[in-house]
């Protein structure tokens, strides 16, 4: 960003506003320091300014006495200037000192003394001719103005230096205090626009003789400073150029743009404390992480040795931090915040430090401080579709559970929100401060002890005698900004956007989501401190978050993941333990090297169970009704799906089933509009389907999975895009893409069409044959997509061997139409999607389920297709040909008779089946079916007015009982709403995910 | 409630305590004595009584089961008893004599003044007053006097039904929490109905929801059935229309109430034999009660079961009742007797589960009155479905079936032959049962077919008749309302 000022600037650097000529000079300052010999891009923009000041001489002298050289001779123009009162000249070359000034600093060098002087004159000067009325009064325009700016940009600029500035007033020449208290209170009231160029140049060109903190000691610091700049000016223009675009720069237009804070200006100098401090803290963070790959290895060194030298200076100045430094630095910086070029990343950064120095005053100083960190960690992913980094995400979520481990160890502490009002009387505060210092800035001096304080130690007192009049309940109040719960929730969406963006089938992908672990125990952390404050929607809150990362996973699997996180926390990664002592006669002994591998001799690295965590299943329960009690409707349907999915996982289908009814959810989520929730319905359903299907409980996973299965299971899934629907905008797909599953949360599409396609198969099939026998002239299709699946192979001119899933079950369902259960078993008893199903023995069990079905269903099926051409059938036979009990046999045929599905009756004592078949004629069968018909269009009727009118005709109803089948269809049950129920589609911008109205298994099966 | 029952005998009092009264509990377990221990069920008793006011009572029981003097509660539980009692008379005097004096009601109720505010205007007995007297009603049924405590909510209700006009809106001032059923009514809101059954009430609000189920209560402690059957329709009005309000029951809650009028009304139903078998049926039939049933109490699907098959007319009920069945996780020989016959066809299965149901319906407090009759009605039961799909029968096969001699089988068929219910002829050289031809000819099938279409189509065109009224009268109102507005 600072390309562009920068040649805007040098265009209009005469220009007359204010700030632009300002900005000019930050600009000049920042080339000039870059120029010093740094690669970076601002090699680029450096050859159009013009402030090649520096180069006038050409002489080989050393950077700094050419520099001082540069000074003086400006200094001298200067002089000349301020004689005739020609401000403009005065204000060029003061801009070109400072300039120079700044190149210097970088350099590492300490003020020289002369420049302190030129400084104090040139305030008194300008002091006194704003003094002179009438003589400004007579100043052209041009003259006035520039002395308007000066006195702005000195009143700025001086800030920095002040101490230097009252030690040399107090020694070589008598101060003008006065004149200075009333230049910097007067000017006080319109230094709105212009607090620019001075913020930057001094908070670039004195945070080292600042960090010395007094003028006395600059000797000896002065030698060790120049020792270093003349050993490596190099490096350490080397290591800004590193920093310039992290933090060097940018800070300086944080400062820029902070346009109307006094206070900010007034905080200048804390906060160039702070970025020593993040220089090493960056240089720490950096080194330790490796992450300087890039640099050379010697670069690396300096600057390692640089960390050491700053950091031990930092250390110093942890010693000399106060609470109320602290405070004032953390104001500085947050106001820094959202300000226009000023990276998220650099505060972070700057927040990290501080935070760190703020250890040492307990938690009610630190909370704040991490508040804001945690904050401008967030701050940083600019872009819906940004995602935390891990590593940020990781220190993130340190915060976080800091801070609530903060508050759990301290029952005491509570967090209060920042609101707008606190946030003005922090300001006004801050005003206030700052007013009454400038009045009395000379008699700082301790009221209690008698002796003279700096301001930083008067704030300080400040705050402590504040502190002991508050309240025990106030002083553990803590305000700070932002709320911890809803960090939790953005830090969980970080984690699942970073899930999402992640290749599943890279090792980071792995790696990531061992941070749920990481998650859910923070989680827990901040719900119990909200749960000990009573807040009950935030517990809510976290609670639904808590369950939505551990309802998909299986008790089993929860506890081994569980287990492993625990192991990895204590002992590190397996594979970086020795593989002696996972051995398996790892036994904690004595030290035996003859017998026992050293590395094995503590025993086999264990972690006990701890017996205050609670089962996943316990969690489950607990955070699922405490949503239910306290949570929004939203989240309790959130919950109330997961936790029905939950069940469905765990093979409790009755419980599962009976949540799902009393939620009534089948019938509210398609009215919902709410894509995220249609898709976890949709997750459910299916879940709960395969549930069903495991159980053998054909018909009911036949309801549960077939209407989302039947069509863009993946879309309805959330587990992958798909590609037609061309009317999809991108706008729509980036919505499509954000609610995509995680992978690991995925289902198994392969295995969901399986089991859909079985269950129809049981269905349909029977049905088919029944039709084809002609017994029932009402054709009720069970399973359109089925019917068509087998239409399209049937119409294939050459069938192969099948190969996938659908072409397996297929095959099944022909062998399954002739009789042949045995074939029909064998085609998918060994599909390679029941591998997929967890637990023990779930493929023997699915067999099971399979086979039998297959027979039931077989036998049905003959007895349809093949009844015709029996007078009677002897139930042995039957026995024999299915492989059936005979008692299984006579259930399955008495219900068919019972039923009047097949027209026969038993002979008692023969044990056969007698057909008793009439033998209609064609104007009869053709009348059966015209009364069919009418019966049909008197029904549709119905239909239409009841679809009209609203009401559903059941107090009409009452009297026709006849015909039981049709009434059945509209009783309530599971929402089976079987007129609108079949094509419906909720799509809501992307198609993202439509809740279809689940019709579980409430019909009666047992036809 | 008493968990330390045994259960050997697929025995339901404890699960059916725990959905109700302490009060009706002790009958039940009166009962329960007969088939366990007393000792068990004396100590039942006294944890059930702990919770009371018969402190009297306890101590008699607790003598009974070999205590010696007094349980040491109840000294302490006595003096309370007593202090609540006098407390609350006192509070309640000033309605109670005006109560005690029918010719001041008289004329208070024709001066229209019998209302909480009317009363309150007219002769200065305040609300509070009312409001002790209400719970003093309650005291007096926790005591035991369940015919003073009927009387007085009587009394009680009496204040809230409207007269005329403007008589209502006085409970604002009492709408404290009772539980009158033990239960929680938290709620506050006011329901408003329009004529309705509850005796008149036009706002039920939670407390007088609380005096709906202490009357009931009431009734059936004091074995008015009748009566107690006007009162649990009463109730389960008051529940539909507070579940259906806004902030009344919360879904949750109203399951809970209507699963307690499902186990209140088994005293109502069983004891009350001719009206009670429609009634069961009915009310356990309804969506959201069977709704109930399956999520909180399947256990009751044993009477719904057993009132379906005693009541003969009510069997089309059988085949939503199988559905129920199958999506309930209990199993009671009554349970598996229906699921043998009517969806295994296993009717061996069902001989022997049969037998099981016999003593388990002789040990049940509800129906071992019925014993008798399920059994009969039961084995007609079987030997219709068995008849059904059968051509030919045994009748030694159809003895042991129906757990009969063949000679009192026999004469079993003949007699139900006799009464035309069946179409059938003994083949006595091969002892045989020999079916009628049942088969529908396809003529019948037509004429079956389209039987009911007259009157549906009549019944359409009515409803279609009603619509097009409706929707001229919405066009014609819209139509003045534009003509309004210009």
């Amino acid at each position: 960003m600072s390309k562009f000022w920068a040649n805007d600037s040098s265009s209009s650097s005469n220009s007359e506003n204010e700030s632009d000529s300002d900005n000019s000079s930050s600009s000049e300052s920042d080339s000039s320091v870059k120029k010093a010999g740094d690669t970076t891009n601002a090699n680029r923009w450096v050859m159009d300014s013009d402030s090649s000041d520096d180069d006038e001489i050409r002489v080989v002298k050393s950077g700094k006495d050419r520099r001082n050289e540069a000074i003086k001779a400006d200094e001298t123009k200067m002089r000349n200037a301020m004689k005739v009162k020609d401000f403009n000249a005065v204000d060029d070359s003061f801009k070109k000192i400072q300039t120079v000034m700044e190149k210097q600093r970088v350099g590492g060098v300490d003020l020289p003394s002369f420049y302190i002087r030129m400084l104090c004159d040139l305030e008194d000067f300008i002091s006194a001719s704003l003094k002179d009325k009438a003589g400004f009064k007579k100043l052209s325009a041009t003259n006035g103005r520039a002395l308007n700016r000066m006195k702005l940009q000195i009143r700025k600029y001086i800030k920095g230096f002040t101490e230097q500035m009252t030690a040399f007033r107090a020694n070589p020449v008598v101060s003008e205090d006065e004149a200075d208290d009333d230049s910097s209170s007067s000017s006080d009231s319109d230094s709105d626009s212009d607090s620019d160029s001075d913020s930057d140049s001094d908070s670039d060109s004195d945070a080292e003789p600042k960090a010395k903190a007094k003028p006395k000691e600059a000797a000896k610091p002065k030698a060790k400073a120049k020792a270093s700049s003349d050993s490596d000016s190099d490096s350490d223009s080397d290591s800004d150029s590193d920093e310039s675009d992290d933090w060097g720069s940018s800070d300086s237009d944080s400062d820029s743009d902070s346009s109307d804070d006094d206070i900010n200006t007034q905080l200048k100098g804390r906060a160039r404390w702070v970025k020593t401090a993040v220089v090493v803290k960056e240089k720490v963070v950096k080194d330790k992480e490796g992450r300087a790959e890039k640099r050379k290895q010697d670069k690396e060194k300096r600057d390692a040795e640089n960390a050491a030298k700053s950091k031990s200076k930092f250390l110093e100045k942890e010693a000399t931090m106060t609470v109320a430094l602290v405070e004032k630095n953390l104001n500085d910086i947050v106001t820094s915040r959202g300000k226009r070029g000023v990276r998220a990343s650099d505060l972070t950064r700057q927040l990290e430090a501080l935070c760190k120095m703020s250890i040492q005053f307990g938690p009610t100083v630190e909370i704040p401080v991490l508040m804001h960190l945690i904050n401008s960690q967030f701050d940083q992913n600019r872009n819906i579709d940004d995602y935390m980094s891990p590593s940020v995400w990781r220190s993130c979520a340190a915060s976080i559970s800091r801070i609530a481990n903060f508050l759990k160890n301290e029952p005491r502490l509570k967090l209060k929100l920042m609101d707008a009002d606190d946030f003005l009387e922090m300001q006004m505060k801050m005003k206030e401060k700052e007013t009454s210092k400038l009045k009395d800035k000379e008699v700082l001096i301790d009221p209690n002890t008698g002796e003279v304080e700096d301001e930083a130690q008067r704030a300080e007192r400040l705050r402590v005698e504040a502190a002991s009049k508050l309240s025990e309940e106030e002083r553990f109040t803590i305000k700070a900004a932002g709320s911890m719960c809803a960090f939790m929730v953005r830090l969980e969406e970080q984690y699942t956007k970073s899930l999402q963006k992640t290749s599943p089938h890279s090792p980071e992908y792995v790696v990531r989501l061992r941070d749920e672990g990481v998650l859910l125990e923070v989680l827990s952390l901040v719900s119990h401190y909200y749960e000990k404050t009573g807040m009950n929607t935030e517990v809510a809150e976290l609670n639904l978050l808590r369950l939505e990362h551990s309802y998909y996973k299986h008790d089993v699997i929860a506890v081994a993941v569980d287990s492993a996180t625990k192991f990895a926390s204590k002992f590190g990664e397996l594979e970086a333990l020795h593989p002696a002592c996972l051995s398996v006669n790892a036994k904690a002994t004595a030290v035996e090297p003859a017998k026992v591998h050293p590395a094995a001799a503590s025993g086999k690295p264990a972690i006990t169970a701890d017996p205050e965590t609670l089962s996943p299943q316990q969690i489950i329960t607990d955070c699922a009704s405490f949503i239910y009690a306290h949570g929004s409707e939203k989240e309790k349907v959130r919950a109330i799906l997961c936790h029905i999915t939950y069940h469905a996982i765990h093979d409790r289908f009755e419980e599962g089933r009976d949540l799902l009814l009393m939620s009534k959810l089948q019938d509210t989520i398609a009215i919902s509009n709410d894509i995220p929730n249609m898709i976890l319905f949709n997750r459910m359903m299916v879940t709960l389907g395969l549930c069903a299907f495991r159980k053998g409980k054909i018909w009911e996973a036949f309801n549960c999975l077939s209407d989302v299965a039947s069509s863009r299971l993946r879309e309805l899934l959330a587990q992958g895009l798909t590609k037609y629907g061309h009317d999809k905008n991108s706008e729509q797909e980036k919505a499509e893409r954000r609610r995509q599953t995680p992978y690991h949360q995925q289902l198994n599409v392969d295995l969901i069409e399986a089991s859909h396609l079985i269950s129809a198969m049981l269905l349909e099939v029977p049905n088919m044959a029944k039709e084809s026998a002609g017994g029932d002239n009402r054709k009720r299709v069970t399973s359109r997509y089925f019917r068509k699946q087998v239409e399209i192979y049937n119409r294939q001119i050459f069938t192969g061997p099948p190969e996938n899933t659908r072409d397996h079950i297929m095959a099944s369902t022909k062998a399954l139409q002739a009789g042949d259960w045995r074939t029909s078993y064998e085609m998918i008893a060994d599909l390679n999607v029941w591998q997929l199903i967890p637990g023990e023995g779930a493929k023997e069990n699915i067999q099971k389920v399979l086979m039998e079905n297959i027979k039931e269903q077989g036998l049905r099926t003959f007895l349809f297709t093949y009844s015709n051409n029996y007078d009677s059938l002897a139930l042995e036979s039957l026995v024999e040909k299915f492989d059936l009990e005979a008692s299984q046999v006579h259930s399955i045929v008495s219900k068919l008779m019972f039923n009047r599905e097949l027209l026969a009756s038993w002979d008692g004592p023969t044990s056969t089946i007698v057909m008793h078949r009439v033998h209609t004629s064609k104007l009869q069968n053709l009348a059966l079916q015209y009364s069919e018909k009418v019966a049909q269009l008197v029904e549709s009727n119905e239909k239409l007015l009841d679809a009209q009118s609203g009401t559903y005709g059941f107090s009409d109803r009452d009297f026709s009982n006849t015909g039981g089948s049709w009434n059945n269809n509209r009783r309530g049950g599971y929402g089976g709403n079987k007129f609108n129920n079949n094509r419906r589609r909720y799509n809501n911008g992307g198609r993202g995910g439509g809740g279809r109205g689940g019709k579980g298994g409430r019909r009666n099966h047992s036809n | 409630m008493p968990e330390s029952l045994a259960n050997p005998l697929h025995d339901l009092t404890s699960r059916i305590g725990a959905s109700l009264d302490p009060h009706h509990v002790l009958p039940l377990l009166e009962f329960a004595e007969t088939n366990v221990g007393s000792s068990v069920v004396g100590e039942a008793k006294l944890s059930l009584l702990k919770h009371t006011n018969m402190v009297d009572y306890a101590v008699e029981i607790y003598q009974k089961i070999g205590g010696k003097g007094e349980p040491e509660w109840s000294g302490e539980k006595r003096k309370t008893v007593m202090a609540t009692l006098d407390t609350l008379t006192k509070g309640a005097k000033a309605f109670a004599d005006i109560v005690g004096d029918s010719s001041k009601k008289k004329e208070l109720v024709q001066g229209n003044n019998w209302s909480v505010q009317g009363l309150d205007k007219s002769v200065g007995v305040k609300a509070d007053a009312i409001e002790n007297y209400r719970k003093l009603a309650k005291f007096q049924y926790e005591c035991g006097d369940y015919e003073t405590a009927y009387n007085m909510l009587e009394n009680y209700l009496s204040l809230f039904v409207p007269q005329q006009k403007g008589s209502q809106g006085g409970d604002s001032a009492v709408d404290t929490a009772d539980d009158y059923s033990g239960s929680a009514n938290n709620n506050n809101m006011s329901a408003n109905a329009k004529n309705m059954p509850a005796f008149g009430l036009t706002d039920i609000t939670a407390t007088l929801h609380g005096v709906l189920w202490g009357k009931l209560s009431c009734l059936i402690l004091m074995g008015k059935w009748d009566e107690a059957m006007v009162a649990l329709n009463a109730v389960k009005y008051s529940i539909d229309v507070r579940s259906g309000a806004e902030g009344g029951l919360s879904a949750l809650q109203s399951l809970k109430e209507r699963t307690w009028l499902l186990h209140w009304g088994l005293f109502v139903f069983w004891n009350n034999s001719k009206k009670g078998l429609d009634a069961i049926i009915d009310l356990y039939m309804q969506d959201k009660n069977i709704q109930a049933i399956q999520t909180n109490a399947p256990h009751l699907l044993r009477y719904l079961a057993s009132a379906i098959i005693i009541n003969k007319r009510k069997r089309a009920n059988l085949k939503d009742l199988v559905k129920f069945i199958n999506h309930c996780d209990y199993a009671d020989p009554i349970i598996q007797f229906v699921d043998c016959l009517y969806v295994k066809f296993d009717f061996e299965g069902a001989q022997q589960k049969l037998q099981a149901c016999e003593s388990v319906l002789a040990t049940d407090f509800f129906l071992h009155n019925q014993t008798k009759l399920f059994m009969e009605e039961a084995r007609v039961f079987i030997f219709e479905n068995y008849c059904r799909i059968h051509q030919k029968i045994d009748i030694a096969t159809l003895a042991e079936k129906l757990s009969m001699q063949p000679e009192d089988a026999e004469r079993w068929i003949v007699d139900l032959i006799r009464n035309a219910s069946l179409d059938a002829k003994i083949d006595s050289t091969e002892n045989c049962v020999i079916m009628g031809h049942t088969t529908h000819s396809v003529y019948q099938q037509v004429i079956n077919k389209t039987k009911d279409l007259t009157a549906r189509s009549g019944n359409l065109t009515n409803n279609f008749k009603s619509y097009l009224g409706d929707v001229r009268e919405k066009e014609r109102r819209e139509r003045e309302a534009a003509r309004e507005m210009e």
